[in-house]
């Protein structure tokens, strides 16, 4: 589907990536690492989270990229290169997670044993050998990946995209193929199921957001 | 966005979803101005939702927790050269059936990328394409992983060595010293020495590793995570080295036993196994000490190169001719190789020449020409070219029968090694459609095997026990089975039944890769 004039033109001003984008048609080669190192982070997470496994998510990146290159010489601006970006590893991660699946090879998501019986998630007690912050920042992290494994495919989808990439639900629609309306409803039920899984943590009090915030700033412990 | 107005009151059950819907998009700053204000009246006014809402903002900020993940330093690098091979390649693909001046223009980003990473990146040495990455990352798991496979733990292996010590020489172990030390290295390498070496095999070695490292993928991560554990584990053992070489000859003497065998010594107790072993290693010893490296192969093989070329030189018709119709007898549909009437010039003559002289009257009359002289000076030569090891034990042969039964199984197994043709080709030209139909209906691997095992049966005609053309004998094919030393008639009772081994590989030498068939894929 082509893009009308006036929206090329639009995302040709308003977002640098695309005008890199575009120099890569053109066959610029650097343009292309800048776009490889502009993004390589944000999508190895993001793939990352999908998948369960860094060193799966790297190679899928590099498969995305690949394809970046492939798809040069018919690159439109119709929307954020981010969005034409996540699409294409959307697509990549789906096709990667259907391969595993038909080997049977891994559980893709590393801890989802119960879809039905929604539990909130029990913190374990914290090692002893560890100061209390350190130990309290770990549980944390994983808690909160435990929970975001419970989610489905799609919602985690959605959920990176909404919070990560800070995407509107039009653009998340179009990465993912789903009305805006779709997108709204989805993370609706991703948060309501994460709120309900973090439910027993978060009921201990600020200690949340005191923790990401000396994660931030650096804090050792 | 949808803008149904937020219920004012408290709703029931049925609309929570619709409710929450509106709050996330609140949350998530997608809703209008004035369905915004609406909420926020709502918030204000109704402590239930107030609660909500501050729970679900807790939850998603909770999401902050997650780590990014990090990518390795050479991402980008490798991303480059990754495009670029692509790039080339797609060009390359593009541009075969193109004129010149066409070709040209379509280079573009190719030889940008090209020069870019070529100046930037060295791409020679750093290129790891996102497959390979694998690959690297368990480039010695892959490559012994049939090996590790086999030896299962390494208390066992340890009982093994012990074992092993006593009943086969330690020159044996000699042959395997190469193939442990390249074991050790890439053990202890980093991912670009790693690389490196991959870099260095030949294209033929390459692809047997890529199809190792698909194998190697398809385990079960808990069956990955096995082989590393062993692996490291026998790294950090005091006698690696030596652990090593003994893993490889354990993996030697158990591969050449039927599949359901090799399993069940995997499954057994150590004691017991090391007891089924004792009385393999005594059936199998003989032919153990005559095994060599594929660099001793290939010394072997320009001696036996030179001794075709000297019988080549004698002129004897007659003897070609009688060749000639017992291959046509035997294969009415096939044409018999210059190569292949030499083989069994070869072969017919070792036998004359090793027959007592009682036994004269059984000479193939058409052999008349051959001299026991020729074929004792060709005999010392093809000896000569041996390494040391194997000259002494056929030199500690019973007799000069034998030591020319010696021989000819190692002239059996090196042109067996050695071979140049193609399966491939050996398919599409040689056989029938029929039997191209049988072929197909098999795996990949059990293809492969098939093929080189009937190639292999054809090309050394001559050179079977069984189904031996000078011998008048009918059959097809040795036995896959017959594993004992040919020479050793008190074992076997059929001193002629010999030929090269069938089942299993034979020895890797410097950076070789095994013979036979398939992915060197390791079984449960």
């Amino acid at each position: 589907m082509g893009a009308s004039e006036s929206t090329i033109l639009h995302y040709t001003e308003a977002d640098p990536d695309v005008r890199l984008m575009l120099k890569v048609r053109d066959d610029n080669a650097q343009a292309f690492q800048e776009l490889v190192e502009r993004y390589q982070t944000r999508l190895v997470s993001l793939l990352a989270f999908q998948l369960g496994s860094r060193d799966m998510a790297e190679d899928l990146a590099q498969e995305v990229f690949l394809r970046v290159y492939r798809a040069r010489k018919r690159y439109e601006p119709g929307a954020k290169f981010s969005t034409w970006l996540f699409t294409i590893a959307n697509n990549v991660a789906l096709n990667a997670r259907r391969t595993l699946a038909r080997r049977k090879e891994v559980s893709v998501s590393p801890s989802s044993p119960d879809r039905t019986g929604m539990q909130p998630i029990q913190p374990a007690a914290a090692s002893g050998a560890m100061p209390t912050r350190q130990a309290d920042k770990a549980e944390l992290q994983d808690i909160v990946r435990l929970a975001v494994d419970q989610l489905s495919e799609r919602q985690r989808m959605a959920v990176m995209l909404a919070k990560f990439e800070h995407l509107g639900y039009a653009e998340i629609g179009e990465v993912m193929g789903l009305q805006p309306s779709a997108v709204k409803s989805l993370l609706a039920r991703s948060r309501e199921k994460l709120r309900v899984l973090l439910r027993g943590y978060l009921e201990r009090g600020d200690a949340i957001g005191s923790l990401i915030d000396s994660e931030e700033e650096g804090e050792p412990t | 966005m949808s803008d149904s107005s937020p219920n004012p009151k408290r709703p029931h059950q049925a609309d929570q979803d619709s409710v929450r819907e509106q709050l996330v998009a609140y949350l998530d700053g997608e809703l209008s101005d004035e369905l915004s204000q609406a909420v926020e009246r709502q918030i204000s006014e109704d402590d239930a939702v107030k609660e909500e809402i501050q729970s679900l903002d807790q939850a998603w900020n909770a999401l902050d927790a997650l780590p990014l993940a990090s990518t390795s330093h050479d991402f980008t690098k490798s991303t480059i050269a990754m495009v670029t091979m692509a790039a080339t390649q797609d060009v390359v693909n593009a541009t075969t059936a193109m004129p010149a001046l066409r070709k040209k223009r379509r280079w573009g980003m190719a030889a940008l990328l090209v020069t870019f990473t070529a100046a930037g990146f060295l791409l020679s040495s750093l290129f790891v394409s996102y497959r390979d990455r694998q690959l690297i990352r368990n480039l010695p798991e892959t490559r012994y992983a049939k090996t590790l496979n086999q030896v299962v733990d390494i208390e066992f292996l340890k009982a093994w060595s012990e074992e092993a010590s006593k009943s086969i020489p330690s020159s044996r172990l000699t042959s395997l010293t190469k193939e442990a030390e390249t074991w050790q290295m890439l053990s202890a390498s980093p991912p670009t020495e790693r690389f490196r070496w991959t870099e260095a095999l030949p294209p033929e070695e390459m692809t047997q590793l890529s199809d190792q490292s698909i194998a190697f993928q398809s385990l079960t991560k808990l069956k990955q995570d096995r082989l590393r554990e062993l692996n490291q584990q026998l790294g950090e053992s005091d006698t690696a080295d030596e652990l090593r070489r003994y893993a490889l000859l354990y993996e030697q003497l158990v591969s050449k036993l039927p599949p359901i065998e090799q399993a069940s010594l995997r499954n057994m107790p150590t004691d017991e196994r090391i007891s089924r072993m004792r009385k393999e290693v005594r059936r199998q010893r003989d032919r153990l000490l005559l095994e060599m490296t594929d660099d001793e192969q290939k010394l072997f093989r320009q001696a036996i190169d030179k001794v075709l070329e000297r019988i080549d030189a004698v002129d004897d018709e007659r003897t070609d001719t009688f060749i000639r119709e017992m291959y046509r007898r035997r294969y009415p549909d096939k044409k018999i190789s210059k190569e292949q009437i030499l083989l069994l010039k070869m072969r017919g003559m070792a036998r004359i020449a090793s027959m007592p002289e009682t036994d004269s009257e059984r000479r193939p009359f058409s052999f008349a020409k051959v001299n026991p002289e020729l074929w004792n000076s060709l005999q010392s030569d093809l000896v000569k070219a041996l390494p040391s090891r194997i000259q002494d034990e056929i030199a500690e042969a019973k007799n000069k029968s034998k030591q020319t039964q010696m021989v000819l199984f190692l002239i059996g197994n090196t042109l067996q090694s050695t071979s140049t043709t193609d399966a491939s080709t050996y398919f599409a030209e040689e056989l029938t459609q029929k039997e191209q139909l049988e072929y197909l209906s098999l795996t990949k691997e059990e293809m492969q095997e098939k093929l080189e095992e009937r190639l292999s049966s054809e090309m050394l005609e001559g050179f079977e026990g069984r189904g031996d053309l000078l011998n008048q004998r009918r059959g097809r094919g040795p036995s896959r089975r017959d594993e004992s030393a040919p020479w050793r008639d008190e074992v076997e009772g059929r001193p002629e039944n010999f030929g090269p081994p069938r089942n299993g590989p034979g020895q890797r030498g410097n950076g070789g890769q095994r013979r036979g068939p398939g992915p060197n894929q390791p079984r449960d």
